[in-house]
């Protein structure tokens, strides 16, 4: 056999270099074979000669076939081998229900989660405007000293109109609740007056019925409306004929000219129902240059950039404010497009929520990646025998990756169920602050993202085990079995899960933090005592309560029916209710401390209020007297300045005894008895500002709208329907807006961040049960691996106690990496939450340091299944194995 | 979907027909050479089997390996159901378009 002569190497080498792979053996073994009969049969040289003749044209044939760069496999035809693939993927997941289903499952929450957020998100932060000019649609705004916006007055308004060519339209917008008289109780309505353009700049019109028209909106015109959809359909039995038709509110007849269509959405007043012209004039008393109640838009014109809008509407203020200079405190006009300013309250909540429910699909994605790893170990053997028989790499690559996406669509499937449940739970606790709420739907969209999202986690966890798959093809079969324990394996799947254990210890110090915010919060003193405090809003309606006299007296009849309700121990009026979400407003002036540009005078906020208000909400006295029935009417004014005030403005002085005047420099002096507590009015987390108590019958007016607070002996919520009929038994006409406990006006000033928190909650409490799983998954496997060398350490006399340590004190360092990681990253990610954050600092040790140790505590319970099994080991069957 | 077979292609289908069992590489291009009577490089014959096999035309088995082929294995193709069609199809169009032809003439089919 020795001296068989061999094929020649030259032409093998050839040979070797032109064959694929795939059937590389086949061929050389078939010359092979023909070379040794041929020579054995005693024709060597012909042999070889044909050997070679044969090996240049396999360099040709199947060489060139090469050079052509034509796949080796071209593709077969897609669809056919992909629907192939599908059903092996189908019949390898009935293999393992288990494992499948957990994937799925897995899966499905990760997705589920994301496209429910998606669908919040997605109307705010990427849709248009649903308006056909939204995207040219800005607000004006007056810039305050020290940068900060404010709204704008008619007067200023009407210049603004006149000399802009920039905006090629014009509007001024303020807030409008007129009560519907007629038919039946009464109904306080939320809605707007608007410059008659305002339909217009957005580009809508109405469905029914005409638009404003310009004469409508001419001081002393006849009333007209606009009604929503909603209120035509509610209030009026969506009456097709209700164009022309006469309603009543407040007392005077409005026509109706026009109703809108289902799909406007009022995004500058989402609680918007009717629309009426502004009818306002520069000579009306409110219509005055400091008169600033009045928002304004604008639409850009065809060929206005956004610059060359400010550019041109700053130098119209600068000339306004050359010409008045004490009506302005600072020079500019803020040019906000309307998309920014919806967005900009709620960005950074959302992105944030983005981010978390991102870093869920993460933690779901490494979960799955983790448990197709396991599987792939045992399967390991079945692709490297197809790699040996010539499968070629991309042939298995797509059939890992396949069976990936096939899972990642199947988990998004089930993600769809999850987001449409997932969905109500979040619109039932959703903030009515939050824009486009009545677009938060599951749209094709969202079911588009949800596609998506299956077709990419499942590349990004099988491409990971489909790379290490068929990396192993270099590795002949025999050697399988001693990789399948190989290190490498180990690295990736503790790396995995040290991942899931960084991002888990990442979500729950983020929940941690705003959780901690929220304590703070609540624990923020309002500076009244809220509990057992029932508050009721109140407006007055109808033209009799055009005259103060009656209004006064109406209210102060009401007090005093309420008062007499049993379990009632004191009632007062107040014109706006701490952290109810009014904002009232004025200029004040110290007559001692004069300024020389009236419009620097800063901001103070109104309470009218009735004598026993502050003894009512217990807000404590500072100094001098609270204000008492004896401050009436034909008294001399007084008022009573909070601490604030008293700080900022008489650090130097007592202020009992000062003067001061609000709003008009024509309105009298009034003259500070009392310092009282400060009290948060815009939300617990702003700080309280300069804050003005007067006595109801000492303001130039009397205010239509009130807000009863009444101080119960018990349970406020209990008295709510004997309040009312009291109320309603003085006089039926005004309505009753709200009637709520003072804890719940609390509560729902923070709605906004209770959302966040318990999206945040739901997060952090879905990443540790997924990195509890993964954590229990490499462990268990690691301790069914290493059966053997447990087994020698067991019979060697290693103790039941030491190998459970053992094997908990892997997962403690899978616990302590992961953490320290996942510490590295919220460190540097915390600082997005940034305005959930209240009195936490982004790194606070408190939640950092308890989410480490959870995780930490988290890996030793799931290690402890697996720990226990190993410690029962018999050496003899470990041995065995 | 309809294949359309090259010449070569045909030949090697028809020689897997008649090798039966034993068709692999060199037994095929052997039996091309001997009964059609036109040289068929080993080379142009595997670049036609991976072209079928691409096609999904015919299938392959895996044999032992043996010391004549210095340990590899050898691999033997059959007809898969679609290749018989494929085969079937291109036979009878070529006995449609001589059908009636005095120039060229099949000898008897079936």
């Amino acid at each position: 056999m020795t001296d068989l002569p061999r094929p020649p190497r030259l032409a093998m080498l050839l040979l070797r270099w032109a064959t694929p792979k795939t059937i590389r053996e086949f061929v050389v073994g078939d010359l092979v074979e023909e070379f040794n009969r041929q020579a054995r049969a005693g024709d060597p040289v012909g042999a070889a000669r044909r050997f070679w003749r044969e090996a240049r044209s396999v360099g040709r044939a199947i060489g060139s076939y090469r050079d052509d760069s034509v796949p080796l496999t071209p593709p077969r035809p897609l669809m056919h081998g992909l629907l192939q693939d599908v059903q092996f993927a189908f019949r390898l997941f009935a293999r393992r229900p288990l494992a499948t289903a957990i994937a799925i499952a897995t899966l499905g929450l990760g997705i589920g989660a994301n496209i429910a957020i998606f669908s919040v998100v997605r109307p705010i932060l990427i849709d248009a405007l649903p308006y056909p000019n939204g995207d040219r649609t800005v607000l004006l705004w007056e810039r305050e000293k020290g940068g900060s916006t404010s709204n704008t007055s008619f007067s200023t308004f009407a210049d603004l109109r006149g000399q802009s060519t920039t905006l090629d339209r014009k509007a001024a917008v303020r807030d409008w609740s007129p009560t519907l008289l007629g038919a039946g109780e009464s109904t306080r309505l939320s809605g707007q007056r608007v410059s008659a353009e305002f339909l217009g700049i957005l580009g809508v019109a109405p469905a029914l019925g005409r638009d404003f028209r310009s004469e409508e909106d001419q001081a002393g015109a006849a009333r007209v409306v606009i009604l929503s959809h909603g209120l035509w359909r509610s209030r009026f039995g969506a009456d097709p004929s209700i164009v022309g038709k006469t309603i009543s509110l407040d007392g005077y007849p409005n026509a109706v000219v026009g109703v809108l269509g289902p799909e406007f959405e009022s995004l500058l007043d989402p609680t918007a129902q009717i629309w009426s012209p502004l009818r306002y004039s520069v000579t009306l008393p409110y219509g005055c240059r400091t008169c600033r109640h009045l928002r304004a838009i604008g639409r850009l014109a065809p060929t206005a950039t956004l610059a060359a809008a400010r550019e041109e509407l700053d130098l119209i203020s600068a000339r306004l404010v050359k010409t008045y200079p004490n009506d302005y405190p600072s020079s500019g006009i803020f040019v906000e497009p309307l998309k920014a300013n919806l967005t900009k309250a709620t960005e950074p909540a959302l992105i944030a929520l983005l981010g978390a429910v991102g870093l869920v699909l993460l933690i779901a994605c490494l979960n799955v990646a983790n448990l197709s790893l396991g599987q792939m170990v045992q399967r390991r053997r079945e692709f490297d025998v197809r790699l040996a028989l010539g499968a070629d790499r991309e042939r298995v690559l797509r059939q890992v990756l396949i069976e990936s996406v096939t899972l990642g669509l199947l988990g998004a499937a089930l993600g769809v169920a999850v987001a449409s449940m997932a969905l109500k739970a979040i619109l039932a606790l959703v903030p009515a602050s939050l824009p486009r709420l009545g677009a938060i739907e599951l749209d094709a969209t969202a079911l588009g993202f949800g596609l998506l999202a299956g077709v990419g986690t499942g590349i990004a966890f099988g491409i990971g085990p489909a790379l290490w798959l068929t990396r192993a093809g270099q590795v002949g079969i025999r050697e399988t079995a001693k990789v399948t324990a190989g290190p490498d394996r180990h690295w990736l799947r503790r790396g995995l899960v040290t991942g899931e254990v960084a991002i888990a210890v990442l979500l729950v110090a983020g929940a941690g933090l705003v959780f901690r915010s929220m304590r703070h919060l609540l624990g923020v003193d309002p500076g009244f005592d809220p509990d057992r405090v029932l508050t009721m809003d109140v407006q007055t309606a109808g033209t009799k309560f055009d005259d103060d006299a009656v209004t006064r007296r109406y209210f102060k009849e009401a007090a005093t029916a309420v008062a007499l309700v049993p379990g009632i121990a004191a009632v007062a009026w107040t014109s706006q209710l701490p952290l109810g979400g009014n904002v009232d407003g004025y200029g004040v002036a110290i007559k001692s401390k004069p300024l020389a540009n009236p419009a620097d005078n800063p901001y103070a906020d109104r309470y009218s209020v009735t004598p026993g208000y502050f003894e009512t909400m217990r807000i404590p006295l500072i100094a001098g007297r609270f204000l008492e029935s004896a401050d009436r009417d034909s008294a001399p004014p007084v008022v009573v300045i909070n601490a604030t005030f008293a700080r900022l403005d008489f650090a130097d002085r007592n202020p009992i005894g000062e003067q001061i005047h609000m709003g008009d420099p024509g309105s009298p002096w009034r003259t500070i008895v009392g310092v009282a507590g400060d009290v948060r009015h815009q939300g617990l987390d702003q700080p309280p500002a300069r804050q003005i108590y007067i006595p109801e019958d000492q303001w130039q007016f009397a205010d239509g709208s009130m807000v009863m607070v009444a101080r119960t002996t018990r349970d406020p919520t209990a008295l709510g329907d004997a309040v009312r009929s009291a109320v309603r038994r003085v006089d039926p006409d005004p309505t009753i807006a709200k009637l709520a406990p003072m804890t719940a006006v609390i509560g729902s000033s923070t709605d906004a961040r209770r959302f966040v928190l318990r999206l945040f909650q739901a997060f952090a409490g879905l990443s540790l049960v997924l990195a509890a799983a993964g954590i229990y998954g490499v462990i268990s496997s690691g301790v069914a691996e290493r059966n053997r060398e447990l087994g020698i350490r067991a019979a060697l006399g290693a103790s039941v106690g030491g190998i459970q340590r053992l094997i908990v004190a892997e997962a403690v360092r899978l616990g302590v990496v992961g953490a320290a990681a996942g510490l590295i990253g919220a460190a540097a990610l915390s600082r997005f939450l940034g305005s959930l954050l209240y009195d936490v600092a982004p790194t606070d040790p408190v939640s950092f340091g308890a989410a480490a140790l959870l995780l930490v505590a988290v890996a030793v319970a799931a290690a402890w299944v697996p720990a226990r099994r190993a410690a029962r080991l018999d050496p003899t069957v470990a041995l065995k194995d | 979907m309809s294949h359309h077979l090259a010449e070569l292609e045909q030949l090697v289908l028809l020689a897997l027909l008649r090798l039966g069992e034993d068709a692999y590489g060199v037994a095929i291009a052997a039996e091309i050479e001997a009964r059609a009577g036109r040289p068929a490089s080993l080379g142009s014959v595997y670049k036609t089997l991976i072209r079928l096999e691409t096609k999904r035309l015919v299938g392959t088995r895996l044999g032992d390996p043996t010391p004549e082929r210095g340990g590899r294995r050898k691999r033997f193709y059959h007809l898969t159901r679609t290749g018989r069609v494929a085969l079937q199809t291109s036979l009878e169009a070529i006995r449609r378009m001589t059908s009636g032809l005095r120039e060229v003439r099949l000898g008897e089919q079936r």
